[in-house]
């Protein structure tokens, strides 16, 4: 029989009750044997669990980090710190897309062309070799027209200008 | 502990050293909670060391309104609610309950009382093993709060129900454990 107490009893036997109740409930059990019994055993069952001894135990805590080293991915097990990493790389890096830029950017002094890269090089092959045919007015006009719709940027312009080595009409023969 | 904090965010960023750390700091008691609640060592170091590698995978997910020391108990009870239930279905119980005593609780409590009458102290085998024939939810709260010292509002979470359901959790238990005690005196 508890008279209701039982969550004041084991709060108060672990003394973490708030004053204004611990005062109220002391008064109860002054005056009630039982509520009194109820609140010793508490006392006492508390007591000999606060004297369980902590026994030391096997280390666990190097056998814990293997497993959890052995579930990282293999790019973090390297334990690289990739911001001084890339510091350090940056200036080479740098130095060496000025030197790549020095060379793409090179001049066709045999055209006077500016050369960016190899496709507009081809293209502005094309262009002259277009522009050869047109002066030398070897060819008829039909052969032209297909030329401008069939031409490719790496055709030479032999596969179309009939009298030249490798002659081919527009129809190809 | 306040310096848990600094561990638990480098841990969380993958730092294994730290969690290493924060394993050493609390291994001895978790194992010791896990004992009391198992009755047996090697279960209570199993039981730990899956209770650390489950913090340490949801680290991330720990938001920090409990101390870390908190939410690794949670996760130690719940580990060791699941070893439980397949200690029970694994025995052939149909049913799990909680409030059945511990598998194996119904072996002779040692007399440390009754060959020594004048012995005072009770060895922690001897606790334990009264401990085993409480209900485990019984035995849960007057360990988080006995032993470990837990306030009520932290075992409730722990526990994962009301704060009046620990409090009579722990008046039950406690007084079922004295008269099992009783004997041991």
């Amino acid at each position: 029989m508890t008279h209701g107490f039982e969550s004041e009893i084991a709060q108060a036997a672990d003394d973490s009750l708030a004053p204004d109740l611990r005062h109220a409930l002391d008064a109860h059990l002054a005056a009630c044997d039982s509520c009194r019994a109820l609140f010793d055993a508490q006392r006492e069952a508390r007591a000999v669990l606060l004297g369980r001894p902590i026994v030391p135990i096997r280390d666990l805590s190097a056998q814990i980090r293997a497993t959890l080293d052995a579930e990282r991915p293999w790019i973090d097990r390297l334990n690289i710190n990739w911001r001084a990493w890339s510091l350090r790389v940056a200036p080479v890096a740098a130095a060496l897309v000025v030197v790549a830029v020095m060379l793409v950017r090179t001049v066709d002094t045999n055209t006077g062309t500016s050369v960016t890269t190899n496709e507009t090089s081809v293209a502005a092959d094309a262009t002259a070799s277009v522009a050869s045919a047109l002066w030398s007015g070897d060819v008829s006009e039909d052969t032209l027209f297909n030329l401008f719709l069939r031409a490719r940027p790496d055709d030479a312009l032999a596969n179309y200008v009939p009298g030249t080595t490798g002659v081919k009409d527009a129809n190809g023969k | 502990m306040d310096d848990d904090r600094l561990l638990v965010a480098a841990a969380a960023e993958g730092d294994t050293a730290a969690f290493e750390t924060l394993v050493r700091r609390h291994q001895t008691r978790l194992v010791g909670y896990l004992r009391g609640l198992t009755n047996a060592d090697a279960d209570a170091e199993d039981l730990a060391q899956e209770a650390f590698l489950r913090a340490y995978r949801s680290l991330k997910g720990f938001r920090g309104t409990s101390s870390f020391r908190t939410w690794l108990y949670q996760i130690a009870t719940n580990v060791f609610r699941t070893w439980l239930e397949k200690k029970r279905s694994h025995a052939g119980l149909s049913a799990v309950s909680l409030d059945a005593p511990a598998p194996g609780s119904d072996e002779p409590m040692d007399p440390a009382g009754e060959t020594n009458p004048e012995a005072r102290h009770v060895d922690r085998d001897a606790i334990d093993r009264a401990l085993a024939q409480l209900p485990a939810d019984q035995r849960e709260a007057v360990l988080l709060r006995d032993v470990e010292g837990f306030d009520y509002q932290e075992i409730a979470v722990q526990m994962d129900v009301p704060l009046g359901t620990v409090e009579s959790r722990i008046f039950r238990g406690r007084q079922r454990l004295r008269e099992l005690l009783r004997t041991l005196r």
